[in-house]
């Protein structure tokens, strides 16, 4: 009578469910207290919120953000500097005509996998990976 | 669900506005269940405030509704709570009222209303956890199973066994 109530019977139980339904009072009257519960909790009224709850939850909320801003600051910028290091360490010296690229810098720049990142955090490590190109490569400097 | 994501990702950009909005949509819905849950303010709002920096996190990838999503955090985490205090499983609510008269008043409306944290204050928290998740969410029993980790046919038997407790306090009221 559960499933059936919850709408977990398995396929091709409903018919046989049915039928014994027909001839079962008491299977009937437990199939309506279910249903009769399942509307009086429906309608069962949640301990409403405080105002000053609603105001700490508001400004824990705001708190959570703003520490969460500044971890993913730290870390951006940590990685960041960790890949300037790495382009100014390995930049040729400006005799080197043929230089062909800061492959160091790529390196470390993908030591982060990209698939970890949200949206945010990866388009800022990509401006921090075209910052170290550019460096690398002379120009801005 | 697109607009649950949206929300979301502008909470966990820092918008401070899409905070407010999470908080004013969820918070008093979340509180109100995590009351039923534990029977004690302080830890509904203890719970609710981790429940809601999980959004923050941005961890919702839109698997389900953002309540639902909530609420599924937010049973968890109360049972962590639980779990943390050593509390017995079989306890029910201390801090709430059992002495729910046997049937409503015969000369007050039919369709009245009881108190969530009072109806579900007879039962044990894990049987609180699923008629939550059950009754106020409507999810499946798998879905149940796997916010909770723990096999269907204990999502089943619990639900049964919660649901013949309630049948038995509020039959005057169905």
């Amino acid at each position: 009578m559960q499933r059936c109530h919850d709408g977990e019977l398995e396929p091709g139980r409903r018919a046989e469910l049915e039928t014994h339904l027909a001839g079962c009072a008491a299977c009937r009257g437990l199939l309506k207290d279910l249903g009769g519960l399942s509307a009086i909790l429906a309608r069962a009224v949640p301990t409403p919120a405080p105002p000053e709850v609603m105001d700490r939850l508001r400004e824990a909320v705001l708190n959570h953000q703003e520490r969460r801003a500044l971890g993913v600051a730290a870390w951006l910028t940590a990685a960041a500097a960790a890949v300037l290091l790495a382009a100014v360490l390995t930049r040729p010296a400006p005799t080197d005509r043929f230089w062909t690229g800061p492959a160091r810098w790529e390196t470390l720049a993908a030591a982060v996998r990209p698939e970890v990142l949200d949206d945010e955090e990866a388009d800022l490590l990509a401006t921090a990976q075209w910052m170290a190109s550019d460096l690398a490569t002379g120009q801005g400097w | 669900m697109d607009e649950d994501i949206r929300l979301v990702r502008q909470v966990a950009r820092g918008d401070a506005s899409a905070s407010r909005r999470l908080v004013d949509a969820h918070g008093r819905y979340l509180y109100g269940v995590a009351h039923a849950l534990t029977g004690n303010p302080a830890d509904a709002e203890d719970l609710v405030q981790e429940t809601l920096a999980a959004a923050v996190s941005g961890r919702y990838r839109g698997e389900a509704a953002l309540r639902t999503w909530l609420v599924g955090i937010l049973v968890r985490r109360a049972a962590m709570l639980r779990r943390s205090r050593g509390r017995r499983p079989a306890e029910p609510l201390a801090e709430a009222r059992t002495d729910v008269p046997a049937g409503p008043d015969p000369t007050a409306r039919s369709d009245a209303r009881l108190d969530l944290t009072t109806m579900l204050a007879c039962l044990s928290p894990e049987h609180r956890a699923v008629i939550v998740l059950r009754e106020l969410q409507g999810l499946t029993y798998e879905a149940i199973a796997g916010v909770l980790k723990i096999p269907r046919g204990t999502v089943e038997s619990r639900l049964h066994r919660a649901r013949e407790e309630l049948r038995r306090r509020f039959r005057g009221y169905m």
